[in-house]
């Protein structure tokens, strides 16, 4: 009846989920409630309040502020300032905020994009946290027991402006900054981008079907396919994280009902029976998995039902830390997530909840998928406001990233040459500018709620451009030679299964990493240091000459009859032109020596590719494949980006103040934060 | 402690051994030691739909046939697993399903067998001819069906193939065959296998001249059994199709019987195992009208021929067996698969089957079971399509459309009256994902066909399309591509000529 499959995860997640949840039922057997130790409540003022809206765009926000949609936003830019900020390179949230925290380049923070490769296998590997297992492992009778607690290290370098003003006598409060996990030992922190699901991974959906697998396309989550009695009635199992303990590593599990009702479905689970029509989303679901005897790993799912009997199709969200009893720390302090789920009820712990995945695989519909972005926005809105109303921190940071999420999912309801854009309803059409109105309300919330000696920033880390055409930049670097392939293979698959590397001199990872594969770094480099510069020289000349016409775009060059001169003609032509034939792909590619001065970690990739805006990364360019063509449409609903030139996609900065010096970049902020820390400090005594 | 548990486990495994050894071995009653069966003879009868082949038995008819039917073990229920040529005799030749042996399937999800080559026998898959070729016998086949020689993987482990055109040169061949094991002084184990093609193309490609042809009583007799494929009367194409089609099998029972009273005159039977099949049968617009809609085919194209639908026209068989350690002959009526044949002759001819993982059953014991699942998949002109039969019900699902039709087979044999119902859906939405979790990820490369390879199975009605040339060269290299690129939007029909 159980169903084994395969799926990618941490391989040493769970030895520290056990050793940590180990401790956890130490410290609660006995009775120790651990409590923070800064149990400084005393009321704060002069607060700096900084909230991020993830993705904001400058031109998107100018335009509904005066369409006269935002008017809060309006108002705080009557009061101080509203300018665009300039991103970091390249302008992917995780490298932005790692500026925005420390105040470093992203040379000396580390983080230079989602994805960072392992040159020893030359695969990609998630780039903000990095897990070690525990060094001692006792093996006896099949079961691996952890003598020591592994570690979770947080891959950003540098010192946080939280962390700067908490020593130094303050007090911060940072709600869901991305990059902070694991938390920071501060007053209060919440942990964002970073933080795992129970599986370890960045967000494991499964979806359930009683179709064939191929038909629900598994190119991504899990898909567990059903078997159902001719009643309806389905025995089925949700697959939770391996065992830590046996050496064989079975998935554990835990059983799941479903039968047919009238509206939906009944369905079974963790001990709860919860009825769904469709498209409805349950509530939270505690699920639990047995280790042994007395020991079980807990985490929270949401369930919706996709589709209603006689085919029926459930989605169950990643398997979210409990913040009840979290098998890793989440919080600062730990029990703060706990704290805040007896205040606030059950909430999505996990680094990136919005499932976007889900939707680019048509697993949800768009209605569901905002239903759950929304549950998101409310559960970040309660855990900030109910920060702020504590008023004891002398900085407060929080972060939504659902303005990012909406951007991403429903671009193409905006841009009328994204190949979905006509199938979209008003419902898409009108999503960013609904999500745009509601970081208006709760900014609105934010003023209203601010004593009168308070500060405000409002930022984002990088704006908005179209994604209309997947750019499969390993295919470029091999129908140039940069590449080579296999003798007698033309394409690879992920991790560069079919490349090689004995004849291979570049190579693309990441969203905009270009890397030279070099002789004592990579495990089979093959190019010296000398060589090296040329190739990179050759590549900076080169690619920003690669131009790409559009199929359609030979059609779309119609001239009108009205038009009779030859010179309304030319003008007309010319104008109609520009943006069709020969395109240019990437507008700069930058050399990482130069912006990356430092190499913090070795990390860093060799070049970052500054792409055209409506052009990005293809997916399967970010995990090191070679596909057959070197553009192809973008047809998935992830029809927004920005990982492109930074130049063409800064973010904004709202502030209720004038600055003493202007804040043009998002790496300025920290050091406003550490400033205005040191003034407040010197006018109190 | 650590000392304990490892005394405890050493007492444990030495008590459980104890048992193991001593389990009391139950004694068998010793059987009739059956016959060795040497040799084995196949017989394709391509294209031959169960109930024209018997249409004679049922109307009371004899032929020379009929008194040998008497002594086989005819199958009235059996199977195929698709609805063309090679993904059904890849089954029956390797044991495997379509979707294991990876023969006969196309890159997309639409199939156009007048452009495409379909995929060959996985690298990796034993066939019969291989298997017993390890046993010791030598394996010589004469085939009129250009498939067999094409490198499909259909020709593994053969010796001599020899491709022949008609029923008549076939006869010869195996004459002569006959004639050289009678003259060799050291009898080794032999595989024959025989391809007749009369009922395939007679009917399609040459229907004026056999139908001028027939005599006044042929077409009476073929009109007795053509029920309402010749309701509008004899003027119809579609009916004079038929008569042609009955008349050829009526022909290929004859030959049938040829080749058995050879092998009984010459000694031979005794220790030969003797199966007759065909890989799929005939549609001659019994289902005309779901067939225009499936097909958006206002023509009707659809409706007629073989490879373009999973209704029991195309998938109902004919299957004889004559195994010379049966007494005599018994009607089979329990369904039997295709995927029955391959284990069963491996083990009737004394090949040690104990490791394989057939998909089917020893015929032996199938005919005893009716709690079985048959799917037939692999069509080979328009969407695909994958059917499931339980019991008395079946599914039909087409995988481009997404629809399913639902048939009970008991009460609705000729499925014309497509059932409803949560259960039907659920019940075989499971019973098609098992099918499909079975599949293998690869199917086979297409070979590398040569023009005159081409030319013959152009002249029987295949790959007619000009996008297939164009992948034919002299010296092929390995590396390109041979497949075409899907053109959805320009399906050819089956056939063209006029209907
Ligand atoms: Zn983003």
């Amino acid at each position: 009846m159980k169903k084994r499959f395969h799926i990618n995860r941490l391989d040493h997640q769970l030895y520290i989920s056990k050793s940590v949840l180990l401790l956890v039922l130490f410290i609660l057997s006995i009775g120790l409630s651990a409590c923070g130790e800064k149990s400084d409540n005393s009321p704060a003022d002069s607060r700096l309040i900084i909230v991020g809206f993830d993705g904001m765009d400058p031109n998107l926000t100018q335009q509904w502020m005066d369409a006269g949609v935002l008017p809060n936003f309006s108002k705080l830019a009557a009061q101080g300032t509203f300018h665009p900020l300039a991103t970091s390179n390249p302008p992917q949230s995780p490298v932005a905020w790692s500026s925005f925290a420390t105040g470093l380049p992203p040379g000396e923070h580390g983080i230079y994009d989602f994805l960072r490769r392992d040159a020893d296998t030359y695969s990609p590997d998630f780039s903000i946290s990095k897990t070690i297992p525990p060094e001692n492992i006792l093996n006896i009778f099949g079961l691996n027991i952890p003598l020591d607690e592994g570690q979770i290290i947080n891959r950003r370098q540098g010192v946080p402006f939280w962390s700067d003003v908490e020593s130094e006598g303050g007090r911060s409060s940072v709600i869901r900054v991305p990059v902070t996990y694991p938390p920071d030992p501060i007053h209060r922190m919440m942990a964002g981008m970073g933080v795992p699901d129970l599986l370890g991974t960045q967000g494991t959906y499964t979806l359930y079907t009683t179709r064939s697998l191929a038909a629900a396309g598994t190119s991504s989550s899990r898909v567990v396919r059903m078997r159902p009695h001719r009643s309806g009635r389905i025995e089925t199992s949700l697959e939770g994280p391996t065992d830590p303990l046996h050496e064989e590593h079975q998935t554990l599990s835990t059983p799941m009902i479903l039968e047919p009702t009238a509206e939906g479905a009944k369905i079974q689970l963790g001990g709860e029976t919860i009825e769904l029509a469709v498209g409805e989303w349950s509530p939270w679901i505690r699920v639990e998995f047995d280790v042994l005897g007395p020991i079980s790993v807990t985490g929270i799912v949401r369930l919706n039902l996709v589709a209603a009997y006689p085919r029926p199709q459930l989605y169950v969200s990643p398997i979210n830390i409990d913040p009840e009893a979290p098998v890793v720390p989440i919080s600062s302090p730990a029990d703060y997530a706990a704290d805040l789920a007896g205040k606030i009820g059950l909430f999505h712990t996990i680094g990136m909840p919005e499932e976007t995945w889900s939707l680019n695989e048509n697993h949800i519909s768009d209605k569901t998928w905002l239903e759950m972005l929304k549950t998101n926005l409310d559960e970040r809105e309660a855990m900030f406001f109910d920060a702020m109303t504590k008023n004891d921190s002398e900085v407060l940071v929080g972060v939504f990233v659902q303005t990012d999420r909406v951007s991403h999912m429903f671009y193409r309801g905006i841009d009328p040459e994204h190949p979905l854009y006509p199938e979209t309803d008003e419902l898409a059409r009108g999503a960013i500018e609904w999500i745009y109105k509601e970081a208006d309300r709760i900014l609105g919330k934010v003023m209203a709620e601010m004593g009168p000696d308070d500060r405000l920033i409002v930022l984002s880390d990088h704006g908005f451009a179209p994604f209309r055409w997947a750019v499969n930049l390993n295919r470029w670097l091999v129908d140039n030679g940069y590449l080579v392939l296999k003798a007698g293979k033309t394409q690879s698959g992920i991790a560069f299964s079919n490349v090689d590397w004995s004849k291979s001199t570049a190579y693309a990872l990441g969203l905009n990493g270009l890397y030279i594969n070099r002789k004592g770094r990579e495990a089979h480099g093959i190019v010296e240091e000398p060589e090296a510069n040329v190739i990179k020289a050759r590549l900076i000349k080169e690619l920003p000459r690669w131009t790409f016409t559009p199929p359609q775009a030979t059609q779309a060059v119609a001239v009108e009859d009205t038009i009779t001169t030859e010179a309304e003609l030319e003008a007309e032509v010319e104008q109609e032109v520009t943006p069709a034939p020969g395109q240019a792909v990437i507008r700069q590619i930058f050399d990482g020596d130069v912006i990356y001065a430092g190499n913090a970690n070795g990390d860093a990739p060799d070049l970052v590719v500054g792409y055209e805006p409506a052009f990005r990364a293809s997916w399967q360019t970010t995990l090191g494949a070679v596909p057959k063509d070197l553009i192809e449409p973008n047809a998935k609903k992830w029809s927004g980006d920005h990982c492109i030139t930074p130049e063409a996609v800064p973010g904004i900065l709202f502030t209720n103040f004038k600055p003493e010096q202007p804040i043009s970049q998002i790496a300025q902020v920290a050091a406003y934060a550490r400033k205005h820390w040191k003034q407040n400090q010197a006018k109190t005594p | 402690m650590k000392q304990v548990y490892i005394t405890s486990f050493i007492l444990l495994a030495i008590t459980l051994g104890y048992f193991l050894v001593s389990k009391p071995v139950h004694k068998e009653i010793p059987k009739e030691i059956p016959k060795e069966i040497k040799n084995l003879l196949i017989i394709t009868i391509d294209t031959v739909r169960a109930d024209t082949f018997y249409a004679s038995e049922d109307n009371q008819f004899s032929d020379r046939l009929s008194i040998w039917l008497k002594r086989a073990r005819v199958y009235r229920n059996a199977q195929s697993v698709a609805p063309w040529t090679i993904p059904s005799i890849a089954t029956v030749l390797t044991g495997y399903a379509q979707n294991q042996h990876g023969a006969g399937a196309f890159p997309g999800a639409i199939a156009n067998l007048n452009t495409q080559l379909p995929s060959s026998v996985l690298a990796g898959v034993s066939t019969l001819a291989e298997r017993l070729g390890v046993a010791g016998f030598s394996s010589n086949a004469a085939s009129a069906h250009p498939w067999f020689s094409s490198g499909f993987g259909l020709e593994r482990g053969f010796n001599t193939i020899d491709a022949r055109k008609s029923r008549k040169n076939i006869d010869i061949w195996f004459e002569q065959s006959i004639k050289q094991r009678e003259q060799a002084s050291v009898q080794q184990r032999n595989f024959t296998y025989l391809h007749y093609m009369e009922a395939h193309g007679r009917h399609t490609r040459n229907l004026e001249e056999y139908f001028s042809k027939l005599s006044n009583d042929q077409k009476k007799r073929g009109l007795n059994w053509a029920g309402a494929i010749c309701e509008n009367g004899l003027e119809a194409t579609i009916c004079q199709r038929y008569l042609v089609y009955n008349q050829a099998v009526l022909e290929l029972r004859d030959s049938l019987a040829n080749v058995l009273e050879q092998l009984e005159n010459s000694g031979l039977l005794e220790q030969t195992l003797v199966l007759v099949y065909s890989d799929h049968g005939e549609e001659f617009h019994d289902h005309l009208e779901q067939a225009q809609a499936d097909n958006h085919d206002p023509r009707g194209i659809y409706g007629f021929g073989h490879g373009n639908s999973l209704y029991e026209e195309q998938l109902h068989i004919p299957l004889l067996i004559w195994n010379p350690n049966d007494e005599k002959g018994r009607i089979v009526n329990t369904p039997v698969s295709l995927l029955d044949v391959a284990p069963s002759i491996l083990d009737w001819l004394g090949v040690d089957i104990s490791a394989d993982n057939f998909p089917g059953m020893l015929l032996d014991k199938a005919e005893k079971e009716t709690d079985r699942v048959f799917y037939a998949s692999n069509i080979a002109y328009g969407p695909e399509q994958i059917s499931v039969r339980d019991g008395d019900e079946k599914s039909i699902w087409n995988t481009v459309s997404d629809k399913s039709s639902y048939f009970n087979l008991k009460n609705d044999p000729d499925e014309q009256q497509p059932l409803t119902g949560d259960d039907l859906v659920l019940h075989f939405d499971k019973l098609t994902g098992d099918y499909l979790d079975l599949a293998s990820a690869n199917i086979g490369e297409p070979p590398e066909i040569d023009a005159e390879q081409l030319e013959r199975l152009k002249s029987i009605g295949y790959l007619q399309g000009s996008e297939v040339e164009a992948t034919v060269k002299p010296k092929p290299d390995p590396n390109i591509d041979l497949t075409i690129e899907q053109d959805e939007t320009k399906i050819l029909p089956p056939q063209t000529e006029n209907q």
